[in-house]
């Protein structure tokens, strides 16, 4: 038994060690970038990237968290898609219609008394998230599609149903942008704003712990969490054991896309954001959110913080304005850094590979 | 005496398992040595060292009297070992001579130079009697050639020592009889060969000597010649050996039919011929059936179709209750138990641990769920006491991820898993595959236990001396089609069984 806990003690703590090494290495690759576009300035840049976040003191830690909550939620939704074996990269079609959904309950819907409107607002993100999901877990399912190829296509689906949607129903003309959200159906900041004056920070952090703790516990303890696992590692013996492979990825995938839903609710009911843009491009945390879920190996508590890290570097990133840099190059540096991230797989490999060769050595000796 | 191999006071180990300590062989040159343990005994880590796959903890290596250290297959290579893995590691789509020049093509100006290469590999092909193809591709080939493309790569790259890792798993009895012939002429040509296997029938008739493993230890290195059989067995498992299965009479108080298959016929998809064509037969309870056949006569597709894993027409009844269209877990959980055929596909779920697959039918049922929640301590116990139960050896107990087992153990934990379930009738699927004469042994005596305990046992096996030695009624499978029903073991030889299976005798005659 004692070895058991000590071998995934050690595993965990190789996987801690790579993401650590997979950043390090991502905020050398950014200093390398920084230095090629302008030298004499490119070590103030990179304190800029690396302090900027608490420039104006603990404020900045609200900013800080209010990206976490948005980011940590799309990773949430490919880890707990991944395990069933799928690859959802679907994120951004669910994460823009659970938030065109929750938006125009959040404009229309004001009959609502307060908390309730922001719940009912939540539900229909939920709602729309899951269908969007659940229909690409059908396809995957029943016609063997690959999930790649119309998560990607649903995207932009996505995006121009949510247009049309936003275009017909709640679309405010002067500002080319949705019609703002109810007071009533905002995220509360249940006293976010006091501790971080002046910044965007809600209480949708808490949701987002709260849905990682919850995912974290479905895994670890749930007969649902044991046969999508079992679906994701061996399709084969699932079927032969009587598990229902197909209904368990469909429903996966509907839980995954009522996460990136929910994600778009919290993002586009938050106070300091509450209208859609009218955009042709689709959104960009659902993509960082599998960069923040590989960097955590998949693992719904890691994901928190490797959420966190990757936006304490976009919040520092603003500051790197400051030193003449342009905000195109600022968003290649956080880019860089974000996506060495992915790295992570191939460092934890050479370091288990290191580590035993290093074993070796020492009995030798 | 001149020794090409020694590998002395070899130690290796893994997380919780010692897998060689202190293991020390010595090959001489110009003989077979066989390397005799059962599965998990550490003749594969053994062998994964001498080829460089592994590195050993202590100890060292010489090979023709020189101490080396093999830290990659290349090296080995250069040192002249090659190996023919049990799993054959060949491109599918390559041609035979394409795969055998793979990683080490001749080259003239930097350009592949075939004409050379298939010289040489014609010309051996030719001195051993190998009869291969070099412009065949894989697919194309038996898989009694497809080895011999793999001994073709060894003897391509000048190796002199060659390790075959049960190299008769996968092949017909007519082919062990040529691969046999086939080794001796390498012994011929002064090369030496590494065999490592479990069947002492094989190694009674191809060895000079054999080392013997048990549990990662030296247990003594033997003249075959003089060695019995029996006492081989003994030194491999560590106890007296029943060779032969001693089953009793075959309990039927009142026959009572616990399956019965009426009219099955299983079509694949985009295929015009059935694969199981209008088969119809019954399984008594207290009695081991058993369907022979030829691989690939339509066995996997029958079972398939009875646990529901594939559409078909007609009739299945189970108990006496139609189940022909009912769910794989609504046949589970009304009395069917199925030992599959690829025990890795399918039977397990390798990243999950013992106890994990030990209740992969059943973590829905009250005793192990509460309210969607797996009760862990109840499946945990369970686990602990189907281990002790059927002997399942691991690393870590419990928690040992099944892909980490061996293979004998991980039936072991197949098996396990099948009879504690609730159920009346058990298919089982060639169950003793690749496995050695102790857990052969031990599978075959717990069928026997389930046919004298009043259960239905259906077995498919390709082996015929375990279908002669454990079933009380053969019926054969050829092309889809049961051409003989109701033979009795005891009447009919194996060389009239060879001539049903191959087809040639047929028809639903009982003897």
């Amino acid at each position: 038994m004692s070895e058991k806990s000590l071998k995934s003690q050690k595993k965990k703590s190789t996987d801690l060690y790579a993401a650590i090494a997979a950043a390090l290495i991502g905020l050398l690759f950014g200093l390398f970038v920084l230095l090629v576009s302008n030298p004499s300035k490119a070590f103030q840049g990179f304190g800029a990237l690396l302090t900027g976040a608490f420039s104006e003191g603990i404020s900045g830690l609200g900013t800080i968290l209010y990206y976490t909550t948005t980011l940590a939620l799309c990773a949430l939704s490919v880890a707990f898609a991944s395990r069933t074996g799928v690859f959802n990269i679907g994120g951004a079609g669910q994460f823009i219609l659970g938030g065109a959904a929750a938006s125009y309950v959040g404009v229309n819907w004001t009959f609502l008394p307060p908390v309730l409107h922001f719940l009912v607002a939540v539900l229909v993100s939920l709602l729309a998230g899951a269908l969007w999901g659940a229909l690409i877990g059908l396809l995957k399912a029943f016609f063997n599609i690959s999930e790649i190829v119309i998560g990607i296509l649903l995207n932009y689906i996505g995006v121009y149903l949510a247009n049309m949607f936003v275009l017909d129903y709640f679309y405010d003309v002067s500002m080319n942008r949705s019609l703002p959200v109810a007071q009533s159906a905002m995220v509360p900041r249940l006293g976010m704003d006091k501790l971080f004056p002046n910044t965007a920070a809600d209480a949708g952090i808490f949701i987002a712990v709260l849905v990682a703790v919850l995912i974290w516990f479905i895994f670890k303890r749930t007969t649902f969490g044991y046969q999508i696992t079992a679906c994701g590692n061996n399709p084969d013996a699932s079927r032969y054991a009587g598990i229902n492979a197909k209904k368990n990825i469909v429903l996966a995938m509907a839980i995954s896309g009522a996460i990136s839903g929910l994600a778009g609710a919290l993002f586009y009911l938050s106070p300091a954001k509450n209208f859609i843009a009218i955009s042709d491009a689709t959104p960009a945390q659902p993509m960082t959110g599998i960069c923040a879920s590989l960097l955590a190996m998949g693992n719904p508590i890691g994901i928190l913080f490797s959420s966190l890290f990757i936006s304490y570097i976009t919040a520092g990133g603003f500051n790197m304005q400051l030193y003449g840099f342009v905000p195109e190059i600022v968003d290649i540096v956080t880019a860089a850094i974000i996506y060495c991230s992915a790295f992570v797989i191939l460092i934890n490999k050479a370091i288990r590979v290191l580590s035993a060769r290093f074993q070796r050595k020492g009995k030798e000796k | 005496m001149s020794y090409a191999v020694e590998m002395l006071n070899i130690t290796k180990r893994f997380p919780g398992i010692i897998a060689n300590n202190q293991v020390t062989l010595q090959v001489r040159r110009g003989e077979v040595h066989a390397l005799l343990g059962e599965n998990g005994a550490g003749k594969s880590t053994l062998m994964s060292i001498l080829f460089g796959l592994y590195s050993a903890d202590e100890g060292t290596i010489r090979i023709n009297e020189k101490e080396v250290r093999v830290t990659d297959p290349n090296e080995a290579n250069a040192l002249g070992i090659g190996m023919v893995h049990q799993h054959f590691k060949l491109i599918h789509n390559f041609t035979v001579l394409e795969n055998i020049i793979l990683g080490a093509e001749s080259q003239k100006y930097s350009v592949l130079d075939m004409k050379t290469a298939r010289k040489k590999v014609v010309a051996l092909s030719e001195k051993y009697h190998l009869d291969v193809d070099p412009d065949k591709r894989i697919t194309e080939i038996t898989v009694g050639m497809q080895q011999r493309v793999e001994i073709l790569k060894m003897l391509y790259r000048d190796n002199d020592i060659l390790i075959f890792d049960e190299p008769t798993a996968v092949l017909l009895p007519d082919e062990i009889d040529e691969l046999i012939e086939i080794i001796k002429n390498l012994v011929a040509e002064g090369k030496t060969i590494l065999f490592i296997s479990h069947k002492l029938d094989e190694i009674k008739r191809v060895a000079d000597r054999c080392t013997v493993l048990r549990r990662g230890r030296v247990i003594g290195t033997v003249e075959v010649a003089s060695t019995s059989k029996e006492e081989m067995a003994e030194m491999m498992v560590g106890r007296k050996v029943l060779l032969q299965v001693d089953k009793g009479e075959s309990y039927l108080g009142t026959p009572s039919t616990i399956l019965e298959v009426q009219d099955l016929c299983v079509k694949k998809r985009n295929e015009r011929k059935n694969k199981v064509d209008h088969v119809s037969f019954r399984v008594q309870a207290g009695e081991i059936a058993c369907i022979a056949g030829v691989d690939g006569n339509g066995q996997s597709e029958l079972v398939a179709a009875i646990a529901g894993l594939m559409p078909s027409t007609g009739r299945i009844t189970l108990c006496g209750e139609d189940i022909s269209h009912r769910s794989v877990r609504y046949r589970n959980c009304h009395g069917l138990s199925h030992i599959p055929e690829d025990r890795q596909k399918q039977g397990l779920v390798m990243e999950y641990n013992v106890a994990q697959n030990l209740v992969l039918q059943e973590f829905q049922e009250p005793q192990f769920q509460r309210h969607g929640l797996i009760l862990t301590g109840a499946v945990n116990e369970y686990a602990d006491r189907l281990i002790e139960k059927y002997d399942i050896r691991s690393g870590q107990g419990r928690e040992t991820a099944a892909g980490s087992l061996s293979g004998g153990n991980q039936q072991k934990v197949i098996i396990a898993r099948e009879l504690e379930r609730p159920h009346e009738l058990v298919i089982a699927v060639q169950p003793t595959r690749g496995l050695d004469v102790g857990a052969i042994e031990q599978i075959q005596a717990q069928l026997v236990k389930q046919r004298n305990a009043g259960k239905a046992v259906l077995l498919v096996s390709l082996e015929l001396e375990e279908v002669m030695s454990l079933s009380d009624r053969i019926m054969v499978l050829h092309d889809g089609r049961i051409v003989a029903d109701h033979l009795d073991p005891k009447k009919i030889t194996m060389k009239e069984l060879g001539l049903y299976m191959a087809g040639v005798k047929g028809g639903a005659t009982d003897v």
